[in-house]
C-alpha cells in the first residue's frame, strides 16, 4: 500500500511559465528538503496550511513505521496480534532556505494533536534542485 | 425404481411431521388423501426451487472462502469450489443417489444401500408411469438431494484451504461424495438404521453439516496448520482474509440458499399443511440466522472491545446450521434462541481450535460441526417425538463413521501422492505455484 502522489509537483511542472526569462539566473540560492511524518487524518489540513503560506508543491507517501508511539494490539477471530508498524503519511517538500522555518512551524502547528504519535520533522540541505522542463536550478526550480 | 414411493408417500410426509421414525409404516394410509396432479406438481416444484436455492449455496461458499483466504490463494479456492461441486454432481449420479436411497435393495439391510446409477423418469411422463404419482417426480428429488452432497464437500474446502494441493483434495471430495456421505445419509434419509432408531435430523445438521465438519476436522489435523499460523511459544498469528466484502456476500448467499435447504426438506408442498410448514420453516430459518449473527456481534463487542465481522458472519451461519436439524417445530422465539446459541458457540470455538493448533481457515468446524451437534441435540427441546438418546446415538454413529472413513482416505492420499504443497509454494501462494495465475494480478503480492 505504498504509492506516491506527485500531483502537486506535476501541476507545478506543467504550469506554463516564461521560464526562459529567468533562465539567465541559472544558479538560485540555497534550498532545503523537509521530511515530515504526520498522522494520516491530518494530511488535508496540513496541505491547506502549507499552500496558504505559499508552498507550491509536495510529495506524499503512505508509509508505516514506529517511533515513540510504538505499536498496539488488535484482535482477529479471537487471536490477539501486535500492530508493530503504525500507518503514517510522509511529506517531502523542497523549499527555499528562507522559507524552511515557516514551513516547519506550519506543519508542526497544524499536525499537532498533543497525543503520542503526532510525528517528526527533519530538515536537510539539498545539494542541487533542477527543474526538468527548463533546466532551472535550486530556488528557481521549486 | 419405486423406492421413492416407499420412501415417502404423501400421507407418510404428514406422518413424518409428527413422527419421523414411523414414515415407513404410514404408507398404507395414502387412501385418506387423494393423489392429484396438483400434489405431484407442487411437491415437484418445491424440490426444484429448493434445489436451485441450495445450488446457489455453492456460490455462497465460494465467495465466503475467497474472501477469507489471503489474496495469494483466492484463485485456488475458487477452482476448488467449482471443481468440488462438479465432481459431486458426477459421483452422485454414478453411485451416490442409489447408495443413499436403495428402497428395498439394501446390500446390508439398513447399513449399506444399493449400487447403480441414478435413472430419471422418461420424457413426457404419463401419470400412470410415474415412480410416485402421489408424491413428486424422481428428477426433482434427485436434483434436490444432489445439491446437499455438494454442500458437504464445500464445508471441507474452507477448512483445509491455503495449503492442500488441488488433486489430492479433489480425490478426497470424490470419496466423500461417492461413498462417505451417501452411506451415512442412507441410515437416516434412506430409511436405514438411524431412521429405525428414531434419530431426527430434518434437513441435515448432522447428516450434511457435521459430516462435512468431521471430514474437515480430520483433514485439518492430518494436514497440519498453515506455515506461521502458530508460533513456537504457542501464540496464534492472525492471517486476515483478502476481501471481507466477498465474505459478507457469500454469507448472505448462503443465508438465502438455506431457505431452500430447510424449506425444501419439508419434502412436500402439495397441501395446506405442507405449504404452511414450508412457510414456517422459512421464517424459523431466518430467525435463527439473525440470532446467530446478533449473538456473535454482541459477544465479540463485549469480549474484544471491537466487534469482529468475520465472527458475525460465522455466527449467522452457525445459527443456520443450528436450526437445520429441526426448523419446523420451534416457534420464532425458540428458533431465535437456538440460533443465538449457535452464534455463541462460534465465538468460543474459534479461539479454542486455535489453542489446539487446529488451523481452520474459514471457521467451518465451529460453524458446521459444533453448531451442527448443538442443533441435533436441540431437536427434542421443541419436538416431543425426538429423544436425546436417539439424537446422541445418531451424532456418535455418524461422527465415528465419518472420522474413521475420512481418516483412512486422508492418510492413504498423504502416503501415496502427498497432501500439502511445498513450503515455497505455500509462502508464494497456491495461485502462482499450483495454477500459475492470480485472482488479483494488478495488486501487489499478498
Amino acid at each position: 500500500m505504498r504509492f506516491s502522489s506527485f500531483f502537486p509537483v506535476f501541476r507545478d511542472l506543467l504550469q506554463l511559465q516564461t521560464g526562459r526569462e529567468t533562465g539567465a539566473r541559472t544558479r538560485g540560492t540555497e534550498v532545503k528538503l523537509i521530511i515530515a511524518t504526520i498522522k494520516p487524518f491530518k494530511l488535508e489540513e496540513v496541505r491547506e496550511a502549507l499552500t496558504g503560506i505559499g508552498v507550491r508543491g509536495m510529495m506524499v507517501t503512505e508509509i508505516k513505521g514506529f517511533g515513540a508511539q510504538s505499536g498496539h494490539t488488535e484482535i482477529y477471530r479471537g487471536a490477539e496480534y501486535a500492530v508493530n508498524f503504525v500507518p503514517k503519511i510522509k511529506l517531502e517538500l523542497v523549499v527555499s532556505a528562507a522559507m524552511a522555518d515557516e514551513v516547519v512551524e506550519t506543519i508542526s502547528k497544524t499536525a499537532r494533536t498533543g497525543k503520542i504519535g503526532d510525528g517528526k520533522i527533519f530538515v536537510l540541505d539539498v545539494g542541487q534542485a533542477v527543474r526538468v522542463r527548463t533546466g532551472e536550478t535550486n530556488e528557481d526550480a521549486i | 425404481m419405486n423406492y421413492l414411493k416407499t420412501k415417502i408417500s404423501l400421507a407418510a410426509v404428514m406422518a413424518m411431521m409428527a413422527m419421523p421414525s414411523f414414515a415407513q409404516d404410514a404408507g398404507d394410509a395414502v387412501a385418506t388423501a387423494v393423489p392429484t396432479d396438483s400434489v405431484f406438481v407442487f411437491n415437484t416444484l418445491l424440490f426444484l426451487i429448493g434445489g436451485v436455492l441450495v445450488f446457489w449455496m455453492a456460490a455462497g461458499f465460494a465467495m465466503l472462502e475467497a474472501g477469507l483466504v489471503r489474496s495469494k490463494n483466492v484463485t485456488m479456492q475458487l477452482t476448488k469450489n467449482i471443481a468440488l461441486f462438479s465432481f459431486a454432481a458426477i459421483t452422485y449420479y454414478v453411485i451416490g443417489y442409489v447408495l443413499m436411497y436403495p428402497g428395498d435393495g439394501w446390500m446390508i439391510d439398513g447399513w449399506l444401500g444399493a449400487l447403480g446409477v441414478a435413472i430419471l423418469e422418461p420424457v413426457g411422463l404419463a401419470a400412470a408411469d410415474a415412480d410416485a404419482y402421489d408424491y413428486a417426480s424422481t428428477g426433482s428429488d434427485y436434483f434436490f438431494q444432489l445439491m446437499f452432497v455438494a454442500t458437504t464437500a464445500s464445508i471441507v474446502s474452507g477448512t483445509v484451504a491455503e495449503r492442500i494441493k488441488l488433486w489430492p483434495f479433489l480425490i478426497f471430495v470424490i470419496v466423500l461424495t461417492a461413498l462417505i456421505y451417501p452411506i451415512q445419509a442412507s441410515w437416516s434419509w434412506g430409511a436405514g438404521v438411524l431412521d429405525a432408531a428414531g434419530f431426527s435430523d430434518f434437513a441435515g445438521s448432522t447428516i450434511v453439516h457435521s459430516v462435512g465438519g468431521w471430514a474437515a476436522l480430520t483433514g485439518a489435523i492430518i494436514l497440519g496448520p498453515r506455515l506461521g499460523k502458530y508460533t513456537k511459544e504457542g501464540r496464534t498469528v492472525p492471517m486476515p482474509g483478502s476481501n471481507l466484502a466477498l465474505a459478507t456476500l457469500g454469507t448472505f448467499i448462503l443465508w438465502l440458499g438455506w431457505f431452500g435447504f430447510n424449506g425444501g426438506s419439508e419434502l412436500a408442498l402439495g397441501g395446506v399443511d405442507s405449504a404452511a410448514n414450508v412457510s414456517r420453516i422459512f421464517a424459523n430459518t431466518n430467525a435463527a440466522a439473525a440470532g446467530g449473527a446478533v449473538a456473535a456481534l454482541i459477544l465479540t463487542q463485549l469480549l474484544y472491545k471491537k466487534p469482529d465481522l468475520t465472527m458475525v458472519l460465522n455466527g449467522a451461519l452457525a445459527g443456520l446450521v443450528s436450526i437445520t436439524a429441526e426448523p419446523l417445530a420451534p416457534g420464532l422465539g425458540s428458533a431465535l434462541l437456538i440460533g443465538m446459541i449457535g452464534g455463541v458457540i462460534v465465538v468460543f470455538a474459534v479461539p479454542f481450535l486455535d489453542r489446539l493448533k487446529i488451523d481452520d481457515v474459514v471457521g467451518a468446524i465451529p460453524v458446521h460441526l459444533i453448531a451442527g451437534i448443538w442443533g441435533t441435540l436441540a431437536v427434542p427441546l421443541t419436538n416431543s417425538d425426538a429423544s436425546f438418546g436417539a439424537q446422541i446415538y445418531g451424532i456418535v454413529l455418524v461422527g465415528a463413521f465419518t472420522i474413521v472413513a475420512s481418516l483412512v482416505v486422508w492418510v492413504v492420499i498423504k502416503a501415496t501422492m502427498g497432501l500439502r504443497v511445498d513450503e515455497e509454494t505455500e509462502i508464494n501462494g497456491l495461485d502462482m505455484g499450483e495454477l500459475g495465475m492470480e485472482a488479483y494480478p494488478d495488486f501487489g503480492k499478498g
